[in-house]
């Protein structure tokens, strides 16, 4: 190379760039092609003498290929495809490397199998893209990362769909829409883990407000048998007589109420106030809160003001007496009619002379030293359930 | 008429009758070529043809060292490619005798049959 004549270094920096032309050819091709070049150009040279004139190298390499029956590459982007044909073949090596083992083979495969999840990944992505433009363009208040809206939902599809197609090799009308998938992809690839936790801690703070509204919804607070809330508790003694003032509590020591966790300031029950049916009345005192597990509880009638608990009223049980526990052991197992039979005519005994009487119920007069009383009906009602547990 | 076209069809045959009986190298070829007439032949193209031959099995290549310069590498004809250039031969030779019948000029008035004399 060195014994050639003056142009030698054009020749050599012309064969160089015809090589550069060819580099997304495997590299023994283009030596085969390109041997020889230099030593043939220079020949021309020393024929031709000073009107030699060397021609353009990518015109040059381009005939080159078309004479040999080589791909063309499309002018213009020669660096950049050159650049991506040498990803290509790194990609190429690196697949070949994989695919040499076992395992690595069936791995790829099996990634291979999960590309259509990719694709939807990446149509949730460019969804999410195209909300946040929105938002900041046009200041659209927007659902991402999870549509809840129509338009949202259908821009979600029709980006998915978009995605499919373009991961299918469809839908891709133009050049750049190859170098808009590559961002796309690299995009998703960045973002995907973010996302993915913004939207799994959505669908928390979702599941806890309608776990929230779910306990609120369909059981109502207080105390419910069947999802139907209990508004009062009617007691009886042993011989079937309804007592007043009894004291329950559950197997915790806890004040069993009907009104649970409401507002324990709140004089009467307000999951029934407001409902225009008698509305129970905690028994109250000045300066203290209401107490709410002494029954039956006082009511407000139907048709009075809820929110009044000076309305209060006793509550009418539900029978006036039912059998004593000796005639409901010994009886034929059907004593529910009977007492019904006997109780509906008869207006309550008890209660009665309470209600008549107005203003202040004469079960919560005698509150001063109520607790003497009321542990005396509590011991027959532990009797009456003594009797139960015995059955 | 562009003949750089025409050539595109039939460079292959050229290249290998320009071989047939000499081996050459790329430029030597090149030259044997403009020599026969095809002056608008262009380099690569015939660099282009002869690597195209040489993969197809038409042509073989052996490297000789130049003196001075570079090594040069020579290009022979193949038993294949010698079959190749036969049936070529007879391609061209029909494809031409075609073209020449249809371009030959309207048989001019001269040329009246007996009887039609006036």
């Amino acid at each position: 190379m060195t014994t050639t004549t003056a142009p030698a270094d054009p020749i050599a920096a012309f064969a160089a760039a015809v090589r550069t032309e060819l580099r997304d050819l495997p590299a023994d091709e283009v030596d085969d092609i390109v041997d020889g070049l230099e030593s043939d150009l220079a020949e021309q040279a020393a024929e031709h003498g000073d009107g030699f004139e060397l021609p353009d190298a990518a015109a040059y390499a381009a005939e080159l290929r078309q004479a040999a029956g080589l791909p063309e590459r499309p002018s213009g982007m020669t660096a950049r495809q050159a650049l991506g044909a040498q990803l290509r073949s790194i990609g190429d090596r690196t697949v070949r490397g994989i695919r040499s083992s076992r395992i690595g083979s069936g791995l790829l495969d099996f990634a291979v199998a999960l590309r259509p999840i990719w694709w939807i990944a990446r149509g949730w992505m460019l969804y999410v893209l195209v909300l946040l433009v929105l938002r900041v363009f046009l200041g659209l208040s927007v659902d991402v990362p999870i549509p809840m809206s129509g338009a949202a939902i259908a821009i979600l599809v029709v980006m998915v769909v978009v995605s499919i197609q373009w991961g299918r090799g469809r839908w891709r009308p133009w050049a750049w829409t190859r170098v808009g998938l590559i961002v796309v992809s690299t995009v998703t690839a960045v973002m995907l883990p973010f996302v993915i936790g913004i939207a799994i801690g959505q669908v928390q703070s979702w599941q806890r407000d309608a776990s929230a509204g779910y306990v609120y919804d369909q059981a109502p607070p207080g105390l419910a048998v069947d999802g139907q809330r209990v508004r009062n508790i009617f007691a009886y003694d042993a011989d079937g007589n309804p007592l007043t003032d009894v004291q329950l509590f559950d197997q915790n020591g806890n004040p069993l109420t009907t009104v649970g966790g409401q507002d324990p300031t709140s004089p009467v029950d307000e999951y029934f106030a407001w409902g225009g049916g008698p509305v129970p009345v905690g028994v109250s005192q000045p300066g203290r809160t209401p107490v709410w597990n002494i029954f039956p509880l006082e009511e407000i009638p139907a048709g009075l003001d809820d929110g009044d608990p000076t309305l209060a009223q006793a509550a009418t049980p539900p029978f006036a007496q039912v059998p004593s526990l000796q005639r409901l052991l010994a009886a034929s197992p059907t004593p529910s009619p009977e007492p019904t039979e006997g109780s509906s005519p008869e207006p309550t005994p008890e209660p009665t002379p309470g209600a008549t009487e107005g203003a202040p119920t004469p079960t919560a007069v005698p509150d001063g030293d109520a607790h003497g009383e009321r542990t005396g009906v509590d011991a027959a009602t532990g009797a009456a359930t003594d009797d139960e547990g015995s059955r | 008429m562009d003949t750089t076209q025409l050539l595109k069809g039939v460079l292959d045959a050229a290249v290998l009758a320009v071989v047939q009986h000499d081996d050459g190298y790329g430029y030597d070829i090149v030259r044997r070529l403009r020599d026969a007439g095809l002056g608008e032949v262009g380099d690569a193209s015939v660099y282009g043809t002869l690597r195209r031959l040489y993969t197809a099995g038409a042509l073989s290549s052996y490297v000789v060292p130049s003196d001075g310069g570079p090594h040069r590498k020579y290009y022979a004809i193949s038993p294949r490619g010698l079959a190749l250039l036969d049936e070529q031969r007879h391609d061209w030779a029909k494809f031409s005798s075609v073209m020449t019948g249809l371009l030959a000029e309207k048989p001019t008035p001269a040329l009246r049959t007996i009887g039609e004399n006036r």
